[in-house]
């Protein structure tokens, strides 16, 4: 079948790559660093088929070229292109868009007005929100003082207000004007721009959080508690700058040598926690790149495969499970896993392994990790039913022959070296491939090395190489099926990220409006509310010894207005034997006094404030 | 003795951290786990003030202040505020002596060097007051006849939580007088244990000189101390902060009268004793913010919608922490 598939009119899409979902595939410059490690399966391929992908191996700047429309409709920038059985192949072009014309069928229209659409809505939504928060900020402002004495009661007051005095660049770029401040003898600027360069470090680590209130001692405690090991060569740097900003003290070239290797020792300490990040953050697009796993995925869905992917560990895989493929560049199974899966594979289970587990299962025997230059090439046995596969660059690592029975060889200089083989293990059986990248995405820009994956099983296990079974229920235990370290990374494994920002938001919106509480509405506890009773009685003693008794009547009155409402304290006074003009007399009197609270006293206030505690509280 | 502008060196905020920790390890032997009470009681009386306890009755407070005393060797004297206590109960007062047909001063429990005055919201307005000289001044007028306390005199009170009845609210003035506030309270489990382990062992909390408790320092030598305090730098930025955050409770929404002028001297004289503590000739901002709520918390007045809200002291000081700008950022 070879490339024809791609030249040939769209029907549904025949090759798991054409889903626009693959962008580096379908859009320039995207992973071009990690494609390039499968440009050669491109060769002697049509000129059309991954674009994207031809682009970033070439270096050629396809965006800046209108290269045909079945190409440019999944272009640079083209997020919302429709999929590629709807392409119109003779779809004209059109210089204002930079690519073609919208497609001229109604549906898609329809589509571009429910995109422009949502994109309106989403807007307007935004600024409702924005002008709802201004709303409530202004509100806030009217009662001072009870919302500020609200907000002292908290502790979870906003910290994100940042230290403005630490400059807002990396860690290692403060450390390295930090070295150059050195170099130059400006030892006091150095010793600054270091401790800058630690705070701002261990503050990207999440280990600290700056704000232009905390002192540096207190980032030392914070350092403590979150990162122990960096605590000391903080504490280092915090004694040099306290010594030379409070103590007058002079920074001479030894000491700042000092801090600064402190410091150097630091970052270092938290550098692979940057890059973890980095990683996580990246993490958006692996499972739809060049080196993630979807692909294999989708093509054995495609090949009706019964497949899912691998959420939960590997120490103990059900028995409906017959073919489990593990890509070990991308999980790391323990000795107890792996004890596991000996015991499942001797069951009668099928281990697809990417990369060799030769401690585990020594029937595989023995990698060598060796360049091997060649063509790949299917063995006899299964040659009339699999296509010729085709390994990404700079193959390496072959299988010494043993018990192993070869699938596919490449001719190293006449040697055949096996870089794909199974061996049986008791019921069941292993099949390795040498080059795990082989189960990755980027495998896949070769047709055929999809036809062999997608069929692999089925011939294997019809020629005998594996275990026959009827249905095959497949699951895939690969980087994407990996858990995440964080419900963030989670939800971003599984582009759910957006969906739940705007859902949170809307809830979010939709409570503001409501007024609904963003928690059960609980009393306090009997002890705190016992607590506060004394208080407030003894508040009243002080107030009553002070004869303010219009004050308290004043503050009472406001209390239950603001919490009842003039209709709420009509309706607790005819509750309480009122009449309606007395209860209406009753809250006037209330409502007086609640808006004079620097009135003088008056002789009704005592019994105005029995009143009103007699008609409040609860029957 | 050096004089004050003498910048301290390390050498002697060596000695005086080691003077300081030999006092409190005295003191923490026979107080279990009220290590933090002890260096604050120790900071107030070094600096030169006074300071009021609050907190349950049976936790060990007057036993702080004895056990204080016999570590620095003072003089201790203890009053139990009632009701009913009268002024010259205090002071002391001029008393006929009929063999010398003549008044005669019979100086109060005043005179001395560390005084309880237990539970001291028990006794009206009237009787506090009789402290306020001895406090601010160090000196007592009965009479018209004005006596001198010791230097050394130091006022640990001790006052029980807010409670309806038979309590008289201390006076603003009285309470600025106190260099710092400290809460107390009931000691955790561990703690309570290894106490009664103590007292099964046979320790009597009234007699100290059982337990084995040496006299580490003496009045002589908590003055000298006092001066070394003195000497530990403060940078003009520092100044500024103590200032700005004392300026700041007297702008907070939630308070009515702010801290005073003698609230900033006394986080400043504080700030001093704890950076000599530490060994340090310097003092550091994070020195100014560990002593803020405590120099701070009794000397404002909240506003009365804020207290019926429930907003604490305590709060309040955190929230002006929170709001003002550390120094020592700009130098990067």
């Amino acid at each position: 079948m070879e490339t024809d598939a791609a030249s040939e009119d769209k029907g549904p899409p025949e090759r798991v790559l054409e889903d626009v979902a693959y962008r580096f595939c379908h859009e320039d410059g995207v992973d071009a660093t990690d494609a390039r490690e499968f440009c050669t399966l491109l060769d002697g391929q049509p000129d059309d088929w991954c674009p994207g992908l031809r682009a970033s191996c070439e270096g050629a700047e396809t965006a800046s070229e209108p290269a045909g429309c079945n190409e440019s409709s999944g272009g640079p920038g083209r997020l919302f292109a429709p999929p590629p059985e709807r392409r119109n192949p003779v779809e004209s072009c059109d210089p204002d868009f930079s690519g073609c014309t919208p497609p001229a069928s109604p549906v898609e229209w329809l589509q571009a007005l429910l995109k422009w659409g949502t994109a309106f809505l989403v807007a307007l939504g935004g600024v409702f929100l924005l002008v709802l928060i201004l709303r409530f900020i202004g509100t806030r402002r009217g009662e001072e003082v009870v919302e500020v004495a609200r907000g002292v009661v908290r502790d979870d007051a906003p910290l994100d207000v940042l230290d403005e005095e630490v400059p807002d660049l990396p860690g290692a770029t403060l450390l390295q004007q930090a070295q150059e401040a050195l170099e130059s003898e400006r030892f006091v600027e150095a010793v600054a721009l270091a401790r800058a360069a630690a705070l701002r470090g261990l503050a990207e680590e999440g280990a600290i959080r700056l704000h232009r209130a905390r002192t540096d001692r207190e980032y030392v405690r914070q350092t403590r508690r979150k990162k122990p090991d960096a605590e000391a060569s903080l504490a280092e740097v915090v004694r040099a700058v306290e010594g030379q900003r409070f103590g007058g003290r002079l920074i001479d070239a030894q000491t700042a040598e000092r801090v600064l290797a402190a410091v150097g020792r630091l970052l270092r300490n938290i550098a692979p926690f940057l890059l973890i990040a980095v990683m996580l953050g990246a993490g958006d697009d692996y499972r739809f790149g060049p080196q993630g796993d979807s692909g294999l995925f989708d093509l054995l869905v495609d090949h009706d495969y019964d497949v899912t992917w691998r959420l939960r560990g590997l120490d103990s895989v059900d028995e409906e499970t017959d073919v489990l493929v593990l890509d070990l560049s991308g999980v790391t199974p323990s000795e107890e896993d792996w004890s596991a899966l000996r015991t499942w594979v001797s069951a009668g289970g099928v281990l697809v392994l990417g990369g060799v587990p030769e401690a585990a299962f020594p029937e595989v025997g023995v990698v060598v990790n060796m360049p091997i230059n060649g063509a790949a090439e299917v063995v006899p046995g299964l040659a009339p039913y699999l296509p010729t596969p085709r390994f990404p660059a700079d193959e390496e690592g072959f299988l010494e022959p043993g018990g192993v029975w070869p699938w596919v060889t490449v001719d190293d200089l006449g040697e055949p070296r096996i870089v794909v083989g199974s061996v049986f293990v008791e019921e069941g059986a292993l099949v390795v491939f040498t080059d795990a990248r082989m189960l990755w995405n980027g495998a896949l820009v070769w047709p055929n090395n999809e036809d062999f994956l997608g069929d692999m099983l089925t011939v294997a296990m019809s020629e005998g190489y594996l275990p026959y079974r009827e249905e095959i229920h497949v699951q895939l235990a690969t980087l994407a099926s990996s858990g995440s370290d964080s419900p963030a990374s989670s939800l971003m494994q599984a582009n759910l990220l957006p969906f739940v920002l705007q859902l949170l938001l809307l809830v979010g919106v939709g409570a503001l409006w409501k007024g609904w509480p963003f928690r059960p509405l609980r009393d306090p506890p009997q002890e705190g509310r016992a607590r506060y009773s004394e208080h407030a009685r003894a508040l009243g003693s002080q107030y009553e010894k002070l004869g303010a008794t219009h004050f308290v009547l004043s503050r009472a009155a406001a209390l239950w207005l603001h919490r009842r409402g003039r209709t709420g304290l009509l309706v607790a006074a005819e509750r309480h034997g009122h009449t309606p003009s007395s209860a209406a007399t009753l809250v006037d009197a209330l409502q007086a006094a609640a808006d004079s609270p620097s009135a003088d006293d008056q002789s009704d206030d005592l019994e105005l404030l029995e009143e009103l505690c007699r008609i409040t509280e609860h029957p | 003795m050096s004089d004050h502008r003498t910048p301290l060196t390390d050498e002697e905020a060596a000695q005086f951290a080691e003077r300081f920790r030999a006092v409190e390890t005295e003191v923490g032997r026979v107080l279990l786990g009220q290590d933090e009470v002890v260096r604050s009681v120790l900071v107030g009386l070094i600096s030169g003030g006074h300071v009021l306890l609050e907190g349950p009755p049976g936790i060990g407070k007057t036993l702080l202040a004895r056990t204080l005393s016999k570590a620095l060797g003072m003089e201790f004297k203890r009053i139990q505020f009632t009701p009913d206590l009268m002024p010259s109960d205090v002071t002391g007062g001029n008393i006929f002596n009929q063999a010398e047909d003549a008044f005669v001063f019979r100086p109060g429990p005043v005179f001395t060097e560390i005084l309880l005055a237990d539970e001291i919201n028990r006794a009206p307005a009237k009787t506090q007051a009789s402290l306020l000289e001895a406090m601010g001044d160090r000196q007592v007028t009965v009479d018209g006849d004005t006596r001198a306390l010791p230097d050394t005199f130091f006022t640990l009170a001790t006052q029980n939580p807010v409670e309806s009845e038979g309590t008289y609210p201390l006076p603003e003035a009285q309470l600025d007088r106190f260099v710092m506030k400290l809460l107390l309270d009931h000691p955790n489990e561990e703690v309570e244990t290894t106490l009664l382990q103590q007292y099964l062992e046979g320790f009597d909390a009234s007699d100290l000189d059982a337990v084995g408790l040496a006299t580490v320092l003496d009045a002589q030598g908590v003055l000298a101390l006092r001066a070394t305090a003195r000497r530990v730098r403060v940078d003009p930025e520092l100044l500024t902060y103590i200032a700005r955050v004392v300026g700041r409770t007297r702008h907070h929404p939630a308070v009515d009268l702010g801290a005073s002028p003698r609230a900033s001297i006394a986080l400043l004289l504080c700030s001093q004793v704890v950076a000599a503590a530490e060994g340090r000739t310097y003092v550091v901002p994070d020195d100014v913010k560990e002593l803020a709520a405590p120099v701070l918390r009794h000397r404002f007045l909240l506003q009365p919608d804020a207290e019926l809200e429930g907003v604490s002291a305590d709060a309040v000081v955190a929230n002006v922490l929170q709001d003002v700008p550390v120094p020592g950022g700009e130098a990067a």
